[in-house]
């Protein structure tokens, strides 16, 4: 990097440096930087201590973005890779890693683009073009869930069946099979979650039931192909098996649904979809298939004759962070989970089975608060006329009057969506009134919604018309039906009537796992969302990496320029149509390359290989077996179902079906090639505010403006 | 405790630009901006080394707006161009880097600064006169009857910003957005006093850049309650609408410096709230269905209002109070303490929630033939989406366009190596600029070609796309000596096709960019002394 500098005055000011001569310092940070977050990919994840040595302060993380949240970025490439995830992370709050990862790899693709003496301008069009044809293509192999909840109910189907036509050998294990699939059933119907260490056993179990129906289901597959069958959607009948008579009639007790089958059905897909994409985070994708079962249970509850696709609304899912208890205890439950003082648990203990009038408050409850935008006035004396001889503050007569205001409305629930004033607490315990601090706003939208309470801003506002009913509160109890007390604080329940807000309490003994296991359960629930919202899934566990670095090797293999739109763009690259085919092989390999380094850090990190190389060898020879005689697109669907190639990284996960988000993934992918090229096509940093001492220090890397 | 200081007195420097540091902070400057000039420019990143925003540019706009320069003349020239961006929004890296190329040219002739202005300024006007004239060889109509025209134009704009990270596709879409929102604003009748509508850019982070679109009328926040369902209406097809520009928050109104002293037992804040009750009161029973507020609106009043099903939109924000008012025909009150003219109330025909992304919008929708209408704009993050609308303003082209990346009608030679270096810093890639011998427009060649080859083998068409090569042209050096050339109107040899591939600048902007760029390198060439005050 050369340095420049001219100024010897010491006024705070702007300076520049300059970035890219020679070797493109950007970049190389990006690399850098996207090294620290490769721990983090796959199912097997390193977690990170970041460490603050002038406070000896530390935080635990498993993700990127939080990765990069906690680190002190100074350097202006460091903050723009920042931004991206965190943007990222807020529309589809998972996928930073493969983001980061993807954004360090092909940073150094750059780097060696560069080295090669290739133009940018060319490198900025064929990546972006590449990306954008492998993109096409790999939406083209997207999984419909349909098809996956239909190869569920074929597995079930053709379990019954073998349990009749089987031989008793086989019959054995097949029972062995369905019995586990039972238990399996009955761990997620019951309304608690085992714990992780438990947890890790039964996911072990299931991937090997899994691992056989997988097996059963391609023969099925196969044979319905060759005698022209369609696959449509038949539900059959398992009149057969007493395991799954008996299974039913479990469900019926549980579910109490009149629509059971078809009801119990989409139960088993979401299982195994969501199994599929819980990526080896079984403790909160349970967590979620939970929350799912509670909240599809109570659409059905609410509407009978409702037989639209599955329900699952993240809006309606809140965490509550419980210290100090064991994982074992973590579950989901309906309604808002929240900690208040023990008086007020007391309050709530006696108001159990009881229906509540409810009102909502929108701010604080406190005399000092006003609304948004009221800035009052500074200029305004007030002059007491009489000497008040009571002795009662401004802040006891407003509690007074609120007080007042409540027992009126014969209030019994107060819910506050910012803090509320602790003397109007104290007396309202007093006068059976319960308030509870804190709710999201999305807690108060539901039970506005459920209990048709309108929230105010002030309690002054309050009429017979914001008084909502039909509330109830009881003691939060863990599973051996005890309460929990923490820090003077009790978990207490609330919930609308027929709401479908649902709470995940996650708890932990260790504290500083609290914040990793609650990122995990809503990236598990984001997951499920968008798979069930965009109702198609990828295949997981490489599988689409694979398949682009078979569809870049196709394109390089083309002699002429056809790919996407290079002929069209714009006219400055009509002179390098001639350029681009000359390096197009260059950038799209090392492109390919960046998606091979990420399928060799999966089978690194998931202990599949123990070096790079090796990994690198078993991609190269399953990418060799992929090629032999199979045409490139379209690959359809059952194809890739079928794919007879050894699967890198779910060999040892025996076989099971791993699921990627389609739109999460293509965005990655973009923002983190964006990233790249804004970087390569960045030649000057300009500083706005150095401090005099900045600049005397720095004074050989500066250009004062 | 208040301190006194004595004032320093003004400081005072000659001849700013014999400074050999003021020189040097020039160049810096006038290489940042060139380097970020045309469609393959580099970036720049602007970061404040605290943790800030980082923004990633290549826009004049934000790149002299983000940078705080510390010489007056730097200010002085950033000034006039942020002037002329403010007008035109476009042309402003043109302008400024002309500028400075003016300036440093001028100060290597070593004549009196007086008699090269004016050979400037006639320059200026010989220049713009030829520009003006109807044999100026880079001058195109536009044609009306298709869009092709104004879609090549917007679609320059976007091209030239390479930050927007848009691909092809992407860049096509968004033009053909940005133009139909443009046509949207044109009246359907031509009055006496017809004139354009607004078009009003809603950003939206996070959405890929295919979700942009163009509504008619406005989108607001949404409200936190909303009565759709049981909106107080007109007749079925109207809804009445109040517009407020002035704050319901229930604050006092300013008393100035004064001090108000009011006594224990009455309470302004209610005195104000009655107030605003009772202009909700007459909202109610005038069959008002939506009430717009610029500011804030008291949540007693919001209250009471929801519950008569009158919507309440609050925190508008001025920039939307003009479309507002001109799209319902409503007149903005400025005051609640008497009751609300009758004739203020304005029309929508309907209101309606619309999503993109997560984030839920109220859709005002006006009548028949309004003229406002929202652009949506979506792109994936905050810098691309900033970038992306430093693009969207292609008002004031409704005149005539020229494409103008080449202007060698040369008199003196400082002058015209400006112009030259300026069109010559399109190109970052260490490739060649030629100028062909008949119409000086601009050609590249790549940067590794074969040496022994001719011009004639290694061009195709020109920079802008308006003329491809044919025998009779010849070529030269951009920047070398080469022979005289009157850039003639010999419009044969255009294409008589669509020009879907021009590269189009509009002719307005460009020329008042040129001016704006002349004028300003006058007057700091001008400069004898300048004057700080520097408490």
């Amino acid at each position: 990097m050369e340095k420049i500098s001219y100024s010897r005055r010491k006024i705070p000011g702007f300076g520049c440096k300059v970035l890219y001569k020679g070797r493109h310092v950007g970049l190389q940070q990006l690399t850098a930087l996207a090294q620290a977050g490769r721990t983090f990919l796959g199912p097997t994840k390193s977690c990170k201590f970041i460490m603050d040595q002038s406070c000896c302060e530390a935080a635990l993380t498993y993700s990127s973005f939080r990765l990069l949240e906690n680190l002190d970025l100074s350097s202006a490439v460091g903050q723009l890779l920042n931004e991206t995830v965190q943007a990222h992370q807020k529309v589809f709050n998972t996928g930073t890693t493969s983001l980061m990862f993807l954004a360090g790899a092909w940073s150094a693709a750059v780097l060696e683009c560069l080295h090669q003496g290739i133009p940018i301008p060319v490198i900025v069009a064929v990546m972006s073009a590449g990306l954008e044809s492998c993109t096409e293509f790999c939406k083209g192999c997207a999984v419909p869930i349909e098809d996956i909840a239909r190869k569920t109910d074929c597995d079930l189907g053709k379990q019954a069946q073998a349990c009749s036509t089987m031989s008793p050998n086989h019959l054995i294990d097949v029972q062995k099979c369905s019995c586990l699939q039972q238990g399996q059933l009955q761990s997620i119907t019951r309304s608690t979650i085992s714990a992780v260490s438990t947890l890790s056993q039964t996911t072990a179990v299931k991937d090997e039931c899994l691992g056989l129906q997988l097996k059963v289901f391609t023969q099925a597959l196969s044979t319905r192909s060759s005698s022209g069958e369609k696959t449509t959607k038949t539900k059959i009948k398992l009149t057969h098996s007493r395991h799954f008579n008996s299974k039913d009639a479990n469900s019926e007790r549980l579910l109490s649904s009149n629509s059971l089958s078809a009801g119990h059905h989409r139960d088993v897909s979401i299982t195994h979809l969501a199994v599929g994409l819980s990526h080896g985070c079984s403790y909160g994708m349970n967590l979620v298939i939970e929350a799912y079962r509670l909240q599809a249970q109570n659409s059905r509850k609410r509407d009978y004759s409702l037989r639209t696709g599955p329900s699952f609304d993240v809006c309606k899912i809140v965490t509550c962070v419980l210290p100090g208890i064991c994982e074992e205890q973590s579950c989901v439950t309906p309604g808002f989970v929240t900690l208040v003082s023990i008086e007020q648990a007391t309050l709530a203990n006696h108001f159990k089975d009881q229906n509540l009038r409810v009102v909502l408050i929108n701010g604080d409850l406190s005399e000092r608060y006003r609304h948004l935008g009221f800035n009052g006035s500074s200029n305004i004396k007030n002059i007491i006329e009489s000497p008040d001889l009571s002795g009662s503050s401004l802040e006891d007569e407003w509690a007074h009057d609120a007080l007042t205001a409540l027992l009126s409305l014969k209030v019994n629930l107060v819910l506050v969506m910012g803090m509320a004033c602790p003397i109007l607490m104290e007396t309202c315990v007093k006068h059976n009134i319960l308030i509870v601090q804190w709710g999201k706003p999305n807690v108060l939208k539901d039970f506005a919604e459920t209990t048709g309470a309108v929230p105010v801003a002030y309690i002054t506002q309050l009429n017979e018309y914001c008084v909502g009913g039909g509330a109830c509160v009881s003691l939060w109890r863990t599973l051996g039906g005890t309460t929990t007390e923490s820090a003077n604080r009790v978990a207490i329940c609330v919930t609308g009537n027929a709401s479908s807000l649902v709470t995940a309490v996650i708890t932990s003994s260790v504290i500083c796992k609290l914040q990793a296991m609650e990122d995990q359960f809503w990236t598990c629930a984001h997951r499920l969302n968008h798979a069930l919202k965009e109702k198609t899934v990828f295949p997981g566990a490489g599988r689409l990496e694979m398949l682009c670095l078979r569809y870049i090797q196709k394109l390089i293999e083309e002699d002429h320029v056809t790919f996407c739109n290079l002929d069209d763009d714009n006219t400055s690259s009509l002179w390098m149509t001639k350029h681009v085919s000359h390096y197009k092989d260059i950038i799209l390999q090392l492109m390919s390359d960046g998606w091979k380094e990420y399928l060799a850090t999966l089978m690194c990190n998931s202990t599949m290989c123990t070096t790079q190389l090796e990994a690198w060898t078993v991609i190269n020879q399953c990418l060799g077996n992929m090629c032999d005689g199979v045409s490139l697109p379209p690959v359809s669907t059952p194809h890739l179902l079928n794919c007879s190639y050894s699967e890198p990284a779910s060999e040892k996960r025996g076989n099971m079906d791993v699921y990627d988000n389609v739109t999460v993934k293509v965005e990655a992918w973009r923002r983190a090639l964006d990233v790249v090229l804004l970087v390569l096509q960045t030649d000057t940093e300009i500083v706005t505010c150095y401090s005099a001492g900045e600049v005397e220090e720095l004074s050989s890397a500066l250009v004062l403006l | 405790m208040s301190r006194l200081a004595p004032k320093k007195p003004s400081l005072c420097s000659d001849g700013p630009l014999t400074d050999g540091e003021v020189c040097q902070k020039l160049s810096v400057f006038r290489e940042i901006l060139k380097s970020c000039y045309g469609p393959c420019g580099r970036l720049k990143l602007i970061h404040n080394n605290r943790g800030g925003r980082v923004q990633t540019t290549s826009s004049s706009a934000v790149l002299l707006n983000g940078v705080p320069l510390s010489h007056p003349m730097l200010k002085l020239l950033a000034a006039s161009v942020m002037n002329h961006v403010s007008r035109f929004s476009d042309s402003g890296l043109f302008a400024a880097i002309l500028g400075c190329t003016l300036i440093e040219n001028t100060q290597r002739l070593n004549m009196a600064s007086s008699s090269v202005i004016k050979i400037y300024r006639q320059l200026l006007s010989l220049s713009i006169a030829y520009l003006n004239s109807e044999d100026c060889s880079c001058r195109v109509k536009v044609d009306f009857r298709s869009s092709q025209t104004l879609l090549a134009l917007a679609r320059t704009v976007i091209a030239s910003k390479p930050a927007c990270m848009l691909t092809f596709k992407e860049r096509e879409y968004i033009s053909s957005m940005v133009l139909k929102a443009f046509l949207r604003t044109v009246p359907c009748t031509v009055g006496p006093n017809a004139c354009l509508g607004k078009m009003v850019v809603v950003p939206i982070e996070g959405n890929i850049a295919q979700d942009t679109t163009v509504l008619t009328g406005l989108l607001v926040e949404m409200p936190e309650a909303l009565p759709l369902s049981n909106t107080k209406r007109l007749s079925s097809s109207c809804i009445n609408v109040a517009v407020f520009n002035v704050s319901m928050s229930g604050d006092l109104p300013d008393a100035a410096d004064g001090t108000v002293e009011i006594s224990c037992t009455v309470s302004p804040e209610a005195a104000i709230l009655e107030q605003l009750l009772r202009v909700g009161k007459q909202m109610v029973s005038e069959h008002v269905g939506l009430l717009v507020c610029q500011k804030v609106v008291h949540p007693v009043l919001k209250q009471y209002l929801q519950e008569q099903h009158v919507i309440v939109v609050d925190r508008l924000g001025a920039a939307l109070m003009e479309p507002l008012v001109q799209m319902t025909g409503a007149q903005a009150v400025a005051s609640y303490q008497s009751s609300v003219p009758s004739n203020c109330y304005g029309l929508l025909k309907d209101v309606c929630v619309v999503s993109f992304g997560s984030k839920e919008l109220l859709h005002l929708i006006p009548g028949e033939d309004s003229t406002v209408c929202s652009l949506v704009l979506c792109n994936r993050n905050e810098t691309t989406l900033s970038e992306l609308k430093c693009t969207n303003r292609i008002d004031d082209v409704l005149s005539d366009l020229a494409c103008s990346y080449t202007e060698y009608q040369l008199a003196v030679d400082s002058f015209c190596r400006s112009l030259e270096s300026l069109a010559r810093s399109l190109e970052h890639n260490g490739g060649e600029s030629l100028v062909d011998l008949s119409h000086g427009h601009r050609w590249f060649i790549q940067a590794s070609s074969p040496l022994d080859s001719h011009w004639r083998d290694l061009v195709n068409r020109c920079g802008c796309g308006l003329f491809q090569k044919h025998q009779s042209l010849d070529w030269a050096i951009l920047g070398d000596k080469y022979p005289s050339l009157t850039p003639g109107a010999d419009r044969s040899q255009i294409e008589e096709t669509t020009p879907h591939l021009f590269v189009l600048d509009s002719f307005p902007a460009k020329i008042n960019a040129l001016q704006i760029a002349v004028e300003t390198a006058n007057l700091i060439l001008d400069l004898k002394y300048i004057i700080q005050d520097v408490n």
